[in-house]
């Protein structure tokens, strides 16, 4: 497993967990499958959770424009990237 | 700057540069809502439209297709969400669906309005579950934005206006479109996504429109710098706690301003939660009394003269104000937004492959509690749970508003009946409670002499199915011996001992059975008899204490 594949996994886990998604595991979560919407069906309560767990779990502290923050949440495979670039190192 | 009435705000000596709405590629000012309304109001006019249903996730368009219905006399009818389904069901109550301004050449003169002939139609949940429409007029909303900018616009200036909530609600609608409009504050005509954006924009001088379930998510969020903090934070729908409220002095600097009302009133009082003791306080104009049963009725100078409304809010009148003490109906408040457990029991119960529905609530999280017919329950096996839960949570939001639709599914073989033969509500709220309950659904109970019968239901979540046996789980026999001991205490008052059973197992008891357990005491022993239809499961007797 690659570091990204890592992360990637690490962050199925906290979706499930930080959302408390009692019928989801996190290897039903495809990597590139949309979190919000018509892919996973994730909405806007989730996705603000999520922002909680992202933010408690990796120290993110960032500021972004609209769009683009719509795109760091699109997918886990986004997501991880985003995470990987904006980490702080604190874990 | 002076308050203009929206009524007068096309006509009026506003200046043309003026902005009124903060959009990225073609922001909106006053000329060119001027000219856009103008060809707006032509097109509805040569469509000859009577009543419009809007419905855009743009605020800036939003207001020019509002201003260009009211300016054709026609009626401007406000569908909750923009979700197709939405728009669908509410089809019938237009004559024309707006989902953009109309543009044209043609450009018609805008005279004053006259607001108290101007109608918006909004639609809500009533207690009795149906939807519910409301009428206002323009004019009763320019009053209550009057009180508004009575009580904060000189704290606020010139501040631009960002949130998160949809226009489309009426909170929205008054605290991000109207108000901004008429007191000539930009607003942004975007909503932003999350509180990384909202924050990246704010610059000192903005006011932030937020829902509660916003402010109960800022944990993690840094603290903004001083000179970035907004003027004000305004929420309403539901009370924000006091630790939400206070985290957000402590990241933005101010406490929120909630806003208690309703589509019905309107803005009637607010609070800065200080502490634990802050209570809500009357806005200026809005006279409120106590009724029966400690209910609040509200008079109001944004209602129609005259007019008592007489909610269904539990409250403690204290000086100036009041103390909210929940609702008297079956109305709860989800992520801030009112939901009809009634309606939304009947509209799950109307869904294709839903036999039965209840609704509950853990904590502050809606539940739904299911039986689905055999077809469902299929295809529940072939997507998986979450998936087959979120295809539900996608058909309800085409007429729901999707934050409020349950997050929590059981599908059960039954609903828990009290012994009256009435949903059982304690019962209800424990299945929400575990995901992996101990005991059978109890559906009937049927006392006898020195005996009773009991008719249990058995969900697949059940704690004993988990792992016994891989691929095909049936219900352990001791714990067939367990239930027949629980029973027998609880409803016969006996103890029988497991240790001294004679047992006879004949058919695997399954997920999902519907099962008849008899219990007769006989001398000094207890039998036990399990039986789906007319065959038996299993049957024995345990000895009883000498």
């Amino acid at each position: 497993m690659t570091a990204m594949s890592d992360l990637e996994a690490e962050i199925k886990r906290l979706i499930v967990s930080a959302l408390k998604l009692e019928d989801l595991s996190p290897e039903e979560i495809g990597t590139d499958e949309q979190l919000f919407g018509d892919g996973l069906g994730l909405d806007s309560i989730d996705g603000l959770e999520l922002g909680i767990a992202l933010r408690k779990t990796y120290g993110l502290k960032i500021e972004t424009a609209n769009d683009e923050l719509r795109q760091h949440f699109a997918t886990v495979g986004a997501l991880a990237r985003f995470v990987a670039a904006n980490r702080e190192v604190v874990r | 700057m002076i308050l203009v009435n929206l009524s007068e705000l096309l006509p009026s000596g506003r200046p043309d540069e003026l902005l009124v709405a903060d959009r990225a590629n073609a922001p909106l000012t006053v000329g060119s809502l001027r000219r856009q309304v103008a060809q707006g109001v032509a097109g509805l006019r040569a469509k000859g439209a009577r009543r419009v249903l809007l419905a855009t996730e743009d605020s800036a368009d939003f207001l020019v297709m509002l201003l260009a219905t009211l300016h054709a006399g026609a009626t401007a009818v406000m569908p909750p969400n923009t979700q197709p389904g939405m728009l669908a069901a509410l089809g019938g109550e237009a004559d024309l669906l707006l989902t953009a301004p109309l543009r044209g050449s043609v450009e018609t003169p805008l005279s004053v309005l006259d607001a108290e002939a101007c109608r918006m139609e909004f639609f809500t949940s009533g207690s009795t579950g149906d939807r519910k429409r409301l009428s206002k007029t323009l004019a009763q909303l320019q009053r209550e934005v009057a009180t508004l900018e009575a009580l904060w616009g000189d704290s606020l200036g010139q501040a631009r206006v960002l949130g998160m909530v949809s226009h489309q609600h009426i909170f929205g609608l008054t605290f991000r479109l109207l108000w901004p409009a008429m007191a000539g504050r930009p607003f942004a005509a975007h909503n932003h996504f999350a509180w990384e954006s909202l924050v990246s924009a704010l610059h000192g001088r903005n006011i932030a429109v937020v829902s509660p379930s916003h402010l109960a998510r800022m944990e993690g969020l840094a603290a903004v710098p001083p000179d970035r903090a907004p003027l004000a934070i305004f929420t309403a729908g539901a009370p924000v706690a006091l630790a939400a409220a206070q985290q957000c002095r402590t990241l933005l600097g101010v406490l929120p301003t909630e806003i208690f009302g309703s589509t019905e009133t309107g803005a009637i009082a607010w609070r800065h939660q200080q502490d634990a003791s802050t209570t809500w306080q009357a806005l200026p104009g809005t006279q409120l009394s106590v009724r029966e049963g400690g209910l609040l009725d509200i008079r109001s100078p944004n209602l129609a003269a005259e007019e008592v409304v007489q909610s269904a809010d539990r409250v403690e009148l204290t000086p100036g104000g009041f103390r909210f003490a929940g609702r008297a109906d079956r109305i709860v408040k989800v992520e801030g937004k009112r939901v009809s457990l009634t309606a939304l029991e009947a509209d799950l119960a109307a869904l294709p492959g839903v036999a039965e529905a209840a609704l509950g609530m853990r904590g502050d999280t809606l539940g739904a509690l299911l039986i689905l017919t055999p077809e469902a329950r299929a295809s529940l096996v072939t997507s998986g749970r979450f998936r087959f839960e979120r295809q539900l949570r996608r058909t309800m939001a085409a007429t729901h508003e999707p934050t409020a639709l349950p997050r929590i599914w059981r599908f059960l073989p039954a609903l828990p009946l009290d012994p009256m033969g009435k949903r059982d509500r304690l019962a209800l709220e424990g299945l929400l409670a575990e995901t992996a309950p101990r005991e059978p659904i109890l559906t009937a109970l049927r006392p006898g002499d020195q005996a009773v019968e009991l008719d249990i239901a058995l969900p697949a979540m059940l704690h004993w199915f988990r792992g016994h046996f891989p691929g095909f789980a049936v219900l352990p026999g001791v714990v067939q011996l367990h239930w027949a001991v629980l029973y027998a205490r609880r409803h016969l008052g006996i103890v029988a001992q497991v240790g001294s059973a004679q047992v006879k197992f004949r058919r695997p008891i399954r997920p999902d059975d519907h099962l008849t357990l008899a219990l007769i005491v006989q001398r000094n022993r207890l039998n036990f008899a399990y039986r789906r239809g007319s065959e038996i499961c299993s049957s024995g007797a345990l000895a009883l204490p000498a």
